[in-house]
């Protein structure tokens, strides 16, 4: 039940309707569309929905829009001093203190409520200060050195007056003026919305009469699907539209394998799969009705450990097997000299096995999309994507329609790493879309998040290294299988790249590195930044560590010693030029040493 | 599901009568920073005290002791300086919540509420002996909080006040994987105070959190100091036997924070570090 409540947002009096279980940030962005705060986690974990209750930095998801009463909010856009830049948006947008901008708002607000009262703060204070704001790109030392800057800027202006800030915008101008920008630092272009909170991000945009969407995932890991009913979901307040997998016109995708269900028919891999989707009036509603899609399971025994999933006779995700056949022997092989030989006769072998964990990106910026359909059956797709033309044809595959039908736009991206690399939900809202009439719009939950989006592969690798007395790596053998989830996605080339870069940066002169995907019915594993390498990096630098340590050679002297050269070639043949890895390590040598004196 | 309906009374008289008619149908809403993502499980009514004014103060009662309301918040305790000047442990502890929004928001009475084995500030509640205040329409009853823990609330009871006694040397030490916006893996909280002679301990008392489904008192840990010198290399070796007699009494579990080895082995390191700590503040005080 809304009750009209009165909201003072920065200055101006609002009297809008607010639920019972509303919080200050739903009805900041759904009823009075501010975005500036954004809706990073809704659980007051990650900062990015800050703003100033009567001058004290809040999470707006955490405070129930009834209670604010007379209290004055203030949010990014409040910021400004009509024309002016606030201090700290100035500094943050000079020097380079937003990357994706996601957080922006969140952080320049709590810089605020610590520079209002203290404009002579120190780094630690401005640490704490910031505590409460997770940003995911910069590692914050910007962000510290900004709201630094801006404290002095403001100190300055209290102590001369008004004239100090005529001079210093003055000055700026100036500046900006300054022909030629090569060598010079200049703030992102994309930066003076990311600090006024004018960037529009997929969540950001409004159409008129949009709908909202909601999944169905699966309830099981893995399970046959026997029967799913839509009718009581159908009938359910609110509700414009509801598609199950007879609803999607090529239900099986995927970049090499065509193995994926759009929404799943016959069974479920993993708990991210799609039943059902739901569009609705408003997101509680959608809400309501995808809890009302009732799905009978026969539950199967699920696989989460790659090496065990390829055990023979164990029970299959996919026909006819575990092994995920991206090729016709669903391996990577990488072959160079004689590995039996050299390892015979190497003074020291070692042989050890690695495992490395899935990973989640957490973005700052959950998925969001959103979809306008056009009077002849053609669609514009708002969604922050990183690979919008491969994946605009992928999307027009599964709907059948031709590319020119489609306009796929990336709004500003809240922070990617490699996670909204995929077609995730596109297909089904275009689908919502295309049955209603309507633009649909959704936005994932960081629940969903962590359940239905990719994560960097698990890789299982056994490691065997032989090496001399005299410390030169002889022979390297590598056998190593990648946990790709229910659905192949982009793992073989992430297998291709992690089996490439197996024997690190170093010189190895006989080689066998021999790597597979396991279908399991975890998480699906996709790109994220590394793309293989990471998890190879484990396992390479700390075998070099233990090799190191059998021969009695300090392990930056034996990577050294068998650091790649000029001319040498990669595992597969390839001449490398511009190596760098011998500098980089006396570099390191040199940076260590000085620590030490 | 229907929707919630909210109820913000202004005074503690309404809020009691109310509670006593919905009982378990009310989310009671004080900060909300844990009521508030709970909100989408069909709560049938919202009741939310943070209106009630009588609620949010915090009185000096006496020269050592305290008298906190429910609604203060983490905010109020670890800027004010009465709070700083009588039981510096509990600003400390106040300052170790979420980050700087969640203490803007967050209450004591919301966390003592929560009984959580985790929470930050039940270590020093629990060290300082507090009491605690449960209001009901038409009456009250007052319970110590170690009561408190193990008993919890009736459903018609609101917690409203805290008593609490400053005096002798106290410190909290925390261990989380980053400062702000992460739950203690473990802590341990100390209070120690010196008898008239100065040469033994009148109390000693010594909580352990995150290691144990309430938050503890260390029993054991307290019997092994109680007749150490507080100086030298008795009290030194003293301190020792106080960590492991902690970590034997600890019965932590195992989660995606720490592994209960993990836990074991560090709250006999944060106890250590904290009996040395408020062995300090007690000789100063």
């Amino acid at each position: 039940m809304s009750e009209p409540i009165r909201l003072k947002v920065n200055g101006d009096v609002h009297l809008v309707a607010a639920g019972p279980t509303d919080s200050l940030l739903d009805v900041l962005r759904e009823r009075l569309s501010i975005t500036g705060a954004k809706r990073g986690c809704d659980r007051g974990e990650c900062g990015a929905c800050t703003v100033l209750l009567d001058d004290l930095p809040v999470n707006a998801c955490l405070v129930l829009a009834r209670r604010v009463r007379g209290a004055s909010v203030t949010t990014v856009e409040g910021l400004r001093c009509g024309e002016n830049l606030h201090p700290l948006q100035r500094a943050f947008h000079e020097l380079g203190a937003t990357q994706c901008g996601f957080c922006t708002p969140g952080m320049l607000l709590s810089a605020k409520a610590l520079l209002d009262h203290n404009f002579t703060p120190t780094r630690e204070e401005i640490r704490t200060a910031i505590s409460g704001n997770l940003c995911r790109c910069t590692g914050y030392t910007k962000i510290v050195a900004a709201i630094s800057v801006a404290a002095r800027a403001i100190a300055l202006t209290k102590e001369l007056g008004d004239g100090a800030r005529t001079a210093s915008s003055s000055e700026h101008d100036r500046d900006k003026s300054f022909i030629g920008v090569v060598g010079r630092r200049l703030p992102k272009i994309d930066g003076l919305g990311h600090v006024t909170g004018a960037t529009k991000y997929a969540d950001d945009l409004v159409l008129p009469r949009m709908l909202y969407a909601k999944p169905v995932y699966s309830a099981h890991d893995h399970a046959r699907i026997v029967r799913v009913d839509v009718s009581r979901a159908r009938q359910a307040p609110g509700v414009a539209a509801v598609i199950t997998a007879q609803d999607v016109p090529e239900n099986r995708c995927g970049l090499t394998v065509k193995d994926q269900p759009v929404i799943a028919d016959d069974k479920v891999r993993h708990r991210g799969d799609v039943v059902a989707f739901v569009a609705a009036t408003d997101p509680r509603a959608a809400a309501q009705a995808a809890s009302l899609v009732a799905v009978e399971y026969k539950p199967l025994p699920a696989i989460f450990d790659p090496v065990e999933s390829l055990r023979p006779g164990t029970l299959t995700i996919h026909e006819p097997g575990n092994l995920v056949p991206f090729n016709a022997s669903g391996c990577i092989r990488i072959r160079r000299g004689d590995v039996n030989a050299a390892f015979d006769a190497a003074d020291i072998v070692l042989d050890e096995t690695y495992r490395t964990s899935p990973i989640e990106h957490a973005a700052m910026e959950p998925h969001a999309m959103l979809v306008l359909p056009g009077p002849t059956g053609s669609l514009t797709i708002w969604t922050p994507n990183q690979v919008l033309f491969t994946r605009a044809a992928e999307i027009a595959g599964i709907l059948k329609l031709p590319l020119s039908k489609l306009r796929v736009i990336a709004p500003p991206i809240g922070g990617g790493f490699g996670g909204k690399n995929d077609v995730t939900h596109e297909p089904h809202i275009a689908l919502l879309a295309l049955q209603t009439g309507r633009p649909v719009k959704y936005t994932w939950s960081r629940a969903e998040e962590f359940i239905a989006s990719s994560v960097r592969h698990p890789f299982v690798m056994r490691h065997r290294i032989g090496v001399m007395r005299d410390g030169t790596i002889v022979a390297k053998w590598v056998d190593t299988t990648g946990d790709a989830g229910p659905y192949a996605n982009q793992s073989p080339a992430v297998l291709t790249v992690h089996c490439i870069f197996s024997c690190g940066p170093y010189r190895v002169p006989n080689i066998s590195i021999e790597g597979r995907l396991a279908y399991t019915n975890n998480q699906i594993a996709g790109a994220f930044r590394g793309y293989g390498v990471v998890q190879a990096a484990f396992a390479v630098e700390s075998q070099m560590d233990a090799a190191a340590a059998a021969l009695g050679i300090g392990p930056l002297e034996f990577r050294k010693r068998n650091a790649l050269r000029e001319g040498d070639t990669s595992p597969t043949g390839q001449p490398l030029a511009g190596v760098g890895i011998g500098e980089c390590l006396d570099r390191v040598a040199d940076a260590l040493e000085r620590d030490h004196e | 599901m229907t929707d919630a309906r909210y109820h913000a009374p202004e005074g503690l008289d309404r809020a009691l009568a109310l509670l006593d008619q919905w009982r378990h149908d009310a989310l009671i809403v004080a900060g909300g920073t844990e009521a508030v993502p709970r909100t989408g499980y069909g709560p049938r009514h919202i009741l939310d005290i943070s209106g009630i004014a009588e609620l949010r103060q915090l009185h000096a009662e006496g020269p050592e002791r305290l008298r906190i309301g429910a609604l203060v918040t983490c905010t109020m305790l670890a800027t004010s300086e009465l709070v700083h000047k009588r039981m510096p442990v509990l600003a400390h502890s106040a300052l170790s919540v979420g980050g700087p929004q969640i203490r803007n928001l967050a209450t004591i009475g919301g966390n003592v509420a929560s009984r959580s084995p985790r929470s930050d500030l039940l270590p020093a509640l629990l060290v300082l002996d507090a009491v605690v205040t449960l209001s009901r329409h038409g009456g009250s009853r007052r319970l110590r909080i170690s009561e408190f823990l193990a008993e919890g609330s009736r459903d018609n009871e609101l917690i409203t006040l805290m008593d609490c006694a400053g005096g002798g040397g106290a410190a909290m030490q925390r261990l989380s994987m980053r400062r702000a916006l992460a739950p203690a893996i473990a802590s341990a909280a100390v209070l120690l105070h010196l008898n008239a002679t100065r040469k033994g301990w009148s109390q000693v008392r010594i909580a352990l959190g995150g290691v144990a489904p309430r938050v503890m008192r260390a029993h054991k840990a307290e019997a092994v100091l109680t007749h150490v010198p507080p100086f030298g290399s008795e009290f030194a070796q003293g301190v020792r036997r106080a960590g492991d007699a902690a970590r034997e009494e600890a019965n932590p579990v195992s989660d995606v924070w720490a592994t209960s080895w993990y836990r074991r082995h560090v709250i006999g390191v944060l106890t250590q570090r904290a009996l040395l700590q408020a062995a300090k503040a007690a000789d100063a005080a």
